[in-house]
């Protein structure tokens, strides 16, 4: 059996036009039926890594290599992939209220998805649009249909945009930071959402800066720290016990998911470097407690009991 | 809602108070002239002046003068022009109001269908050659004066290459009512529409590129794309439809001061006996009352306008409805 | 800090600028020559401001008169001298009254020029002042001056200089001891400036709204600074690169604004000339001798475009997101 997974990320590089590198070569799988979250803090390059999937980066020269279900997405024409977006790989953005066109109606917008790759009727789309929003705990949602993006609120609003990315059933849904503009309660909702497509056969890329969303969600995880991965695996064994120093101090950093809380989180100290002043060896070595000389050289990945970890401590 | 409308209407209102206050001071409160003399015209006799004086009132305190001049023009609509014999002036603006507004509404047809196509052609090809080409002709377009390209215009239909085969189709200068011939009345207002469009085909060509690619960098576009959809819909159905809320005020307000007089240097040059042309006899023979009516006509033309562009508005974009509601 | 001051770096920023750098030469052509038009009129010995209609000429070293009979059979009488594209008297031709239109076109520039500046410098002091007062005090001053506006904007811009010069025109302004001649160019400037203040006065005043709530705002407020300070050291430098991209827009709308009241003779009184009158002179004669309207017409068109790629090359370098028109 082939057992080519559904989304292959590899060797991924993105550079600004100036030359400066935003991404180094990221390297990640999403397999049917699994949710991969891809943690990192702002300017990571996470979110990049999102957008090259979809084909949708600003401007930026990509090279490297991006397969979907065994066929090459870099370099495809827009026309090629246009049957492709929303219907086979769909995308939840972080900000629903800026993300929904603010002048036209949340069911026409998603009517619109679904009649772009089914030949539907009006009616029968907006049957599907009532029933979806419906599903995803959407009250009255032949009512929220009619409403402009602003008159919902935000939950509701991220709950559209999840019935619109799940409105064409794609194979692979992409979602960058969904729950950062929610509060806790609707996000642990939104959480069990995605968690609910994964079991019905999707893949699933959740971008989060926030390894408790991982935790709750995700089967695998993916660590990027400054556009290179610094550790990857199965969610358990990664939060059990991270190899890489910057995954421990991210976990570290994060508050226990049950138990009291302590009185102070240990922090990062320093700040991830700017993408053109990023260090030639491991990248994380400026904030690493453990720096040695031999960081000086970029560390390959390792693998270490069914995980890799870029990291010297793992040669040794 | 009933309050928000009511206080739009009192803004409204005050604006129009606002303005006839204006214009009357303009016309008969500048300091150190006698406006008698000027209404009476030149050479008027001494007994022409004194009925102009005691019709108008001159010889009463500046408010009452002002209530008697709006009756004149609104209520009793009896205001007479003395250059002219007697002549009421109202009634002849409304007669040339048809004139202005098949003008008008001609050039507005060319100005919106080929703005809106050199500002999307534009934008989709931003920053190429045609880009760069069709911008610079839209600030040519724009920087031209009005009158002067009709006289060019004339040049050529109507003297130099009028025999040509491309020109020979050009009537004489003037206006044919839509009554007595539908096609006279088309054929005659082609060109000076489209004199009278140049500049704003540039003017708001320009304005839609800018705003389309303005709204195309909005997060909404690009969630468009990650929906799938093509260029046509991403552009049409997506970015015109964020960006054209500017274009539509614009449109508005600029057809408003276009009827109400705008279109004078074009009236004059083409010889269309509209408003503006009866502005323009007003200058030549001084006849302050037909200025004066024409003037007021068009403020108040463009305040009502104004109040419906502001209710199209609403229409257009939900939250400011919304934000209007909640007033 | 790089080298140069901040305007230096600013010159450098538009002059980078192809099309920057040809408008402002072609600017800096129109005013020279504009400037230089009494040497031109001595040099090739003509009075441009006396009517000639008996007068003659030398072509072709045959003397000539300037009002030649009519050639056009639909027309009588007697038509001006044509161009001879040569230098020398009459290189483009008489104007009805026999006077040189090469050399009325260069006076009437300085007209034309002087009136369109000065009326958008004023109109922009003005509309700076009225934009900072609505703008920073808020309130009831920008209630009042904000419904004022409205009102000057909706009375459309050209009746409105209509109206107003039909009403100066031909008699001498008193106002208190100070007498202004009607054929004073202050009136045409202050016309103009008049009409367009609501149109720039409403950037200047959005600006200022947003200048007043900045931080650095806030916080020489909280130092006890009084409003003048604050709306001359603060915020008044912080407006100049709005005022620097609206000047040459405004000057280009004045030019446009001078000369269509020129044209209809409410402008530049006779004998003196701008653009616009010499247009309106040409009307008459726009089928046989079509150069005294177009030359003049061109220079309006040269100026105004140069003007408008000015301004668009100064909003791209120092306002590179906002502005509409």
């Amino acid at each position: 059996m082939d057992s080519e997974a559904l989304l292959a990320v590899s060797d991924l590089r993105v550079r600004l036009p100036g030359g400066a590198a935003l991404l180094e070569g990221v390297s990640l799988a999403v397999e049917s039926g699994r949710s991969l979250g891809v943690v990192g803090e702002s300017g990571s390059g996470k979110s990049l890594t999102a957008l090259a999937v979809m084909g949708l980066l600003p401007g930026l020269a990509a090279d490297g290599c991006v397969r979907f279900r065994g066929r090459e997405m870099l370099g495809l024409r827009e026309r090629d992939w246009r049957p492709v977006r929303g219907r086979e790989i769909a995308m939840i953005f972080q900000d629903p209220m800026t993300a929904f066109l603010p002048v036209r109606r949340i069911g026409d917008q998603i009517d619109e998805q679904i009649r772009l790759h089914e030949n539907l009727s009006r009616k029968a789309a907006r049957a599907r649009t009532v029933r979806l929003l419906g599903e995803m705990g959407v009250p009255d949602p032949d009512q929220a249909a009619r409403r402009f993006p602003h008159q919902l609120s935000g939950g509701l609003r991220q709950r559209a945009m999840i019935a619109m990315a799940l409105s064409c059933a794609p194979s692979l849904l992409i979602a960058d930071e969904p729950t950062t503009a929610l509060d806790v309660t609707v996000q642990a909702q939104i959480l069990v959402l995605l968690r609910r497509l994964r079991e019905t056969g999707a893949g699933v890329m959740l971008i989060t800066h926030d390894m408790g969303v991982v935790a709750q969600s995700c089967t695998d995880v993916v660590v990027l720290y400054a556009g290179v991965v610094v550790e990857r695996g199965p969610v358990r064994d990664v939060l059990d016990a991270p190899l890489h120093p910057y995954t421990q101090a991210l976990l570290a950093a994060m508050p226990p998911l049950d138990g009291p809380r302590p009185e102070r989180l240990p922090a990062i100290p320093g700040q991830p470097p700017a993408p053109d002043a990023r260090p030639a060896g491991c990248v994380f070595a400026p904030r690493c407690v453990f720096v040695r000389e031999a960081c000086g050289t970029r560390p390959p990945m390792i693998a270490r009991g069914g995980r890799e970890a870029a990291c010297v401590l793992l040669a040794s | 809602m009933t309050r928000a409308l009511l206080s739009r209407l009192g803004q409204m209102v005050l604006v129009l108070f606002g303005i006839s206050v204006l214009i009357f001071a303009v016309f008969f409160a500048t300091p150190g002239s006698d406006p008698s003399a000027r209404i009476a015209g030149r050479g008027a006799s001494q007994e022409v002046l004194a009925r102009v004086r005691a019709d108008y009132g001159f010889d009463r305190p500046l408010p009452v003068q002002y209530v008697r001049m709006m009756e004149k023009l609104f209520v009793t609509r009896d205001l007479t022009s003395f250059v002219d014999h007697g002549e009421r002036v109202v009634p002849e603006v409304l007669e040339a109001a048809p004139v202005t507004l098949s003008l008008v509404l001609f050039a507005s047809v060319f100005w919106l269908l080929l703005s809106l196509g050199i500002g999307i052609v534009s934008a989709m090809l931003r920053d190429t050659w045609a880009d760069r080409a069709l911008m610079g002709l839209s600030l040519l377009a724009l920087s031209m004066p009005v009158f002067w390209l009709g006289e060019m215009v004339n040049l050529v239909t109507q003297s130099r290459w009028h025999d040509a085969w491309a020109f020979s189709w050009v009537p004489p200068l003037g206006y044919t009512p839509f009554a007595r011939s539908p096609k006279g009345w088309a054929l005659g207002l082609l060109l000076p529409a489209f004199t009278l469009a140049v500049a704003f085909i540039g003017l708001y060509a320009r304005v839609l590129r800018a705003e389309l690619l303005q709204a195309m960098g909005d997060d909404a576009i690009r969630t468009a794309r990650a929906k799938g959809a093509g260029p046509a819909r991403l552009w049409l159905w997506h970015g015109l439809r964020l960006s054209w809320l500017s274009y539509v005020s614009l449109f508005g307000l600029d057809f408003a001061q276009l009827v109400g007089g705008g279109a004078l240097l074009v009236e004059v040059v083409f010889a269309l006996p509209g408003v503006g042309h009866l502005t323009y006899q007003g200058l030549n023979t001084l006849d302050l009352p037909l200025i004066m009516a024409t003037v007021m006509y068009a403020a108040v033309f463009v305040v009502l306008a104004n109040a419906a562009i502001d209710g199209l508005y609403a229409l257009l974009d939900p939250r400011i409805r919304e934000a209007r509601r909640g007033l | 800090m790089s080298e140069g001051g901040p305007w230096v770096r600013l010159a450098r920023q538009v002059l980078r600028r192809r099309g920057a750098v040809a408008a402002f030469s072609a600017l800096l052509l129109i005013v020279l020559a504009s400037a230089a038009a009494p040497l031109y009129a001595a040099w090739v010995g003509v009075d441009p401001f006396a009517s000639d209609v008996a007068g003659t000429t030398i072509r072709d070293g045959r003397e000539v008169d300037l009002m030649q009979p009519n050639d056009n059979p639909l027309h009588l009488g007697l038509t001006p001298i044509g161009p001879d594209w040569r230098l020398g008297p009459y290189a483009m031709g008489a104007d009805p009254q026999g006077r040189d239109v090469a050399a009325r076109v260069l006076y009437g520039g300085r007209n034309s020029l002087l009136i369109s500046a000065a009326s958008a410098l004023l109109c922009l002091a003005v509309a700076t002042g009225l934009g900072l007062a609505a703008g920073y005090f808020g309130g009831w001053v920008d209630a009042v001056l904000s419904r004022l506006l409205d009102i000057l904007w909706a009375v459309p811009v050209y009746l409105l200089a209509i109206s107003l010069s039909i009403v100066t025109i031909g008699h001498a302004l008193h106002l208190g001891i100070v007498t202004i001649a009607s054929d004073n160019l202050l009136i045409p400037v202050a016309i103009i400036a008049l009409v367009y203040i609501p149109y720039a006065a409403r950037p200047l005043r959005a600006r200022a709204l947003a200048l007043a709530r900045a931080e650095f705002v806030l916080a020489a407020r909280a130092l006890g600074a009084s409003h003048w300070r604050i709306l001359t050291r603060e915020i008044l430098p912080n407006l100049l690169d709005t005022l620097m991209v609206l000047a040459p827009l405004l000057m280009a709308l004045c030019l446009l604004a001078e000369s269509s009241l020129s044209f209809l003779s409410l402008g530049v009184q006779a004998p003196a000339a701008s653009w616009g009158t010499i247009i309106q002179d040409g009307e008459g004669l726009i089928y046989t001798r079509p150069m005294v309207a177009i030359l003049p017409g061109l220079a309006i068109v040269a100026t105004v475009l140069a003007l408008n790629v000015l301004g668009d090359a100064l909003r791209d370098v120092l306002d590179p997101k906002g502005g509409r028109r």
